[in-house]
């Protein structure tokens, strides 16, 4: 997504010259007014949704329900509350605001949650559920003037100025760039990029360090923010609230929003808008077809632009380099990594493995494995197909939990930690089919690769404080040093998905280099790869080794194995049967029989 | 005679990735043929790719009893009488016995179905006994036995098994070894990729060695048997030190 930001910034502006033009020609059209006032107001959700969708692929289809929670607090606080005579009226309208977008906020924290337990169809089940929740809530409510609602809501009043007609239109387009900027600030912060990466592959955002539990419920909390900013202003608008308003078809149709418009971003969602809130007036006249024609439109688009309005606008615009918060300029080049090589826990070894175990059911898939790892060594993991290599790198890096047993890495016990918090601590991890993110650049992929490296966070990323841009170019610099330094910088700006197989290994070592780490876990890099490609890779190898760090290696390729690792172990059915130097354990009997068996 | 199974210059793999690079092999009727190798040397590959099953040829041919496999769909190969029984059983894990056994008659006649049923059990007493137990309540030598004789139900001429001895203890390899030498003595033909070498030379006709997507070694199982370079092939030797 953000290497689609340049050209989304100039949609953007031409949105906002239509807007304008529109505010101006409209101005003395009362109808026309509204229809504008209310697509922005809708815009405001639906930008929330659009990030949960196209930036985090999480749905909700009870978005209704925040934008009712926000709808009904600034109601019910300018209506039936008394407040201190000492407030001024237009505070009082800006707190009911505050109040209503951050309870919506709040409730959008707890829908987060929940979401987490919850995958495709049943998460689209459980948001309706909550809408439904909402809705029937309101309707119950007798503070809440139960099925009739509240009306008599006043404008807020800003002075002399009475926020209704041309002004609301003028407020309420304000109130959707505000939350273009801070969204578009968050996209381009290490939020975004955190976004992008667990879109792309949850698992590999993980182990980079990308804490994507908390980065949904932020999506989500974000999401129900908005819609309950809409929902502050609707009221405050239209006068009125009712629990018809803010129903299940208020959830559908922000979702049409975002699906016509295209999911991700900004512009998507404002086009979307714009689109369903005119053609919500004209369709009056036609109500009972309104849903058949949107059904059918909506199915055309899905089937003809799955990308949505901003979509079709966009295609076929170059894909530019990646709007990061430098604009870096070519005679800057980035000396090394950003810090040196890490000595913290220097005396204790960089990983231990203390008698851990792991059983799936009845099968022990690692039994009983101790080992300790020498700082700065080459250490490889051998063993036949199953016995259990892959599933002790998942122990180690907190993918898998320990049946029993405990893992230190740098000294300190990280068994039972989440895979976030221990790469966090440095150390990297590449997979036996290389999890690269598809959809980001080889630059992209690697400065996400520099998470556990960013120091910002949201409410910086939120509004672009000079931390998220210098944490953003820290990153930007890591990476390109990163590129330059195992000769990957030509392709910088290739998308992971169109790179040859090779490459796709080199550049997943580089974005594991990316995070500066204590120790390397890598699985399988040679698979597939052919002569000249194995022979790069031993000398990545080495390079990483005499940078200081720490690898355990898994790999098949023996001959590979045995020229550069400083230590084998040998696994079979989950136990270490071998641990030694190279040339021992080739000759090791037990090893001889467990790759190729015995005659009987 | 002609070879029931013909790979000529085969190059094949997954999309991108190229992992088959100009194999040739024969199997003839009735014979076991063992293909051996490391890990990642392309054995699973070489089969899915005379099963159409993931793998795509991209140049050479594949053909079974005279025919071109391309031009087939794997169904198709199936009916020819070419079954392969895939790394990791792939069993219908929720289905019980009787139906993951049926299911393997699936390209059958429904007459003759009944009774085929009924001599899998006769041979597989084991399995008659789990008949109505879901396949992944079996033990994994169980598991094995039952993916087995689902593809013996389709009268193979040609059964290619794909690692069947992978964890499993000692007594029950010997096992699998015994049947798959019974099929031979009935006159299936078998294409054997194992990763226990001696066992499987011990047993095989002939077996080819695969390194890297190539074929490093052919010969009777005997002769590969004694010859040294088939370790330094899985553990990288001395031998191939000196290549470097």
């Amino acid at each position: 997504m953000s290497g689609r930001l340049r050209a989304e910034a100039r949609l953007l502006w031409v949105i906002a010259g239509l807007v304008v033009l529109f505010g101006v020609v409209a101005a003395r059209d009362a109808t026309l007014l509204q229809a504008g006032t209310y697509a922005a107001i809708y815009a405001v959700a639906a930008i929330g949704l659009s990030i949960l969708l196209g930036n985090v692929a999480q749905i909700s289809v009870g978005q209704a329900g925040f934008f009712g929670i926000g709808a009904y607090t600034l109601g019910f606080l300018m209506t039936a509350a008394t407040w201190p005579a000492w407030i001024p009226v237009w505070l009082e309208f800006l707190l009911a605001t505050l109040l209503g977008t951050l309870l919506a906020a709040a409730l959008g924290l707890l829908l987060g949650f929940i979401a987490l337990r919850f995958r495709g169809h049943y998460l689209a089940m459980a948001t309706l559920a909550f809408g439904l929740i909402a809705v029937g809530l309101f309707r119950e409510s007798k503070a809440l003037g139960g099925a009739s609602g509240l009306d008599n809501i006043p404008f807020a009043q800003f002075g002399s100025l009475s926020i209704s007609g041309g002004a609301a239109f003028w407020y309420a387009w304000g109130m959707v760039a505000v939350v273009v900027f801070l969204t578009a600030n968050m996209l381009r912060g290490r939020t975004g990029r955190a976004f992008e990466a667990l879109r792309n592959d949850e698992l590999a955002a993980e182990v980079l360090g990308v804490p994507t539990r908390r980065a949904k419920i932020v999506a989500f909390t974000f999401a129900g923010a908005l819609a309950g900013l809409a929902g502050t202003f609707y009221s405050s608008y239209l006068g009125v609230v009712d629990p018809n308003a803010v129903g299940v078809s208020l959830s559908i149709d922000l979702l049409l929003m975002v699906v016509v418009g295209g999911a991700g971003g900004v512009a998507g969602a404002i086009l979307g808008a714009m689109l369903i809130g005119i053609s919500n007036i004209y369709g009056h006249n036609l109500e009972n077809w309104r849903p058949v024609i949107y059904g059918v439109a909506v199915i055309a688009i899905v089937i003809a632009f799955p990308r949505g309005l901003a979509g079709i606008i966009l295609r076929g615009r170059p894909r530019s380099l990646p709007l990061l918060p430098s604009a870096p300029d070519a005679a800057r080049v980035a000396a090394g990594p950003a810090t040196p090589a890490p000595n913290e826990g220097a005396t204790a070894p960089r990983l231990a493995v203390d008698n851990v175990s792991k059983r799936f059911g009845g099968l022990i898939a690692v039994d009983g494995v101790s080992f300790a790892l020498e700082t700065g060594r080459l250490t490889s993991l051998i063993g036949p197909n199953g016995a259990g290599k892959t599933t002790l790198f998942n122990l180690i890096c907190g993918v898998g939990r320990v049946s029993s047993g405990r893992v230190t890495i740098a000294g300190r016990d990280v068994t039972g930690w989440e895979p976030h918090q221990i790469a966090a601590l440095g150390v990297g991890r590449s997979f036996q089919n290389a999890r690269l993110f598809g959809d980001m650049t080889v630059l992209e992929n690697v400065v996400a690769g520099a998470y556990r490296l960013e120091r910002t966070n949201l409410a910086s990323d939120l509004l672009a404080l000079p931390a998220s841009r210098r944490s953003g170019r820290r990153a930007l610099d890591c990476a390109r040093a990163v590129l330059e330094r195992l000769d990957l910088t030509r392709l910088a700006n290739t998308y992971a998905r169109d790179l040859a197989f090779g490459d796709r290994r080199r550049v997943e070592l580089a974005r594991a280099l990316a995070a500066d780490p204590l120790l390397m876990l890598v699985d399988e890099p040679a698979a597939g790869l052919n002569a000249s490609e194995r022979a790069r890779l031993r000398e990545d190898l080495l390079a990483i080794r005499a940078d200081g760090v720490t690898v355990l290696l898994i790999e098949h390729d023996m001959r590979l194995v045995m020229q550069i690792s400083d230590r084998v172990m040998v696994l079979e059915f989950g136990r270490l049967i071998a641990d030694g130097a190279a040339g021992a354990v080739r000759a090791d009997a037990r090893v001889v029989a467990a790759y190729l068996g015995t005659a009987h | 005679m002609a070879a029931l199974l013909e790979l000529r210059g085969v190059h094949a793999g997954y999309g991108r990735l190229a992992v088959l690079h100009g194999v040739s092999i024969d199997v003839q009727a009735g014979e076991l043929v063992a293909v051996l190798g490391p890990n990642g040397a392309g054995k699973s590959t070489l089969l899915r790719t005379i099963s159409r099953f993931e793998a795509t040829l991209s140049a050479g041919s594949v053909r079974f009893d005279g025919r071109d496999l391309a031009a087939r769909t794997p169904e198709a190969i199936v009916r020819d009488g070419l079954l392969h029984v895939p790394e990791g059983r792939q069993l219908f894990a929720g289905l019980s016995v009787d139906d993951n056994l049926r299911l393997g008659g699936y390209t059958r006649p429904r007459a003759g179905l009944e009774q085929a049923v009924a001599d899998t059990y006769a041979r597989f007493p084991m399995l008659a006994e789990r008949r109505s137990q879901e396949a992944f309540s079996l033990s994994g030598g169980e598991q094995q036995m039952l993916a087995i004789a689902r593809a013996l139900i389709a009268r193979p001429r040609l059964l290619m098994l794909d690692e069947p001895s992978t964890g499993l203890a000692p007594q029950i390899v010997e096992g699998i070894f015994e049947l798959v030498r019974d099929l031979k003595r009935a006159g299936t033909a078998v294409l054997l990729v194992e990763q226990n070498a001696y066992l499987t030379l011990k047993n095989a006709d002939r077996a080819y060695v695969l390194e890297n997507g190539s074929i490093a070694l052919a010969g009777s199982a005997a002769e590969l048997a004694r010859d040294e370079r088939v370790q330094a092939i899985y553990l990288g030797g001395a031998a191939d030190e000196a290549g470097e």
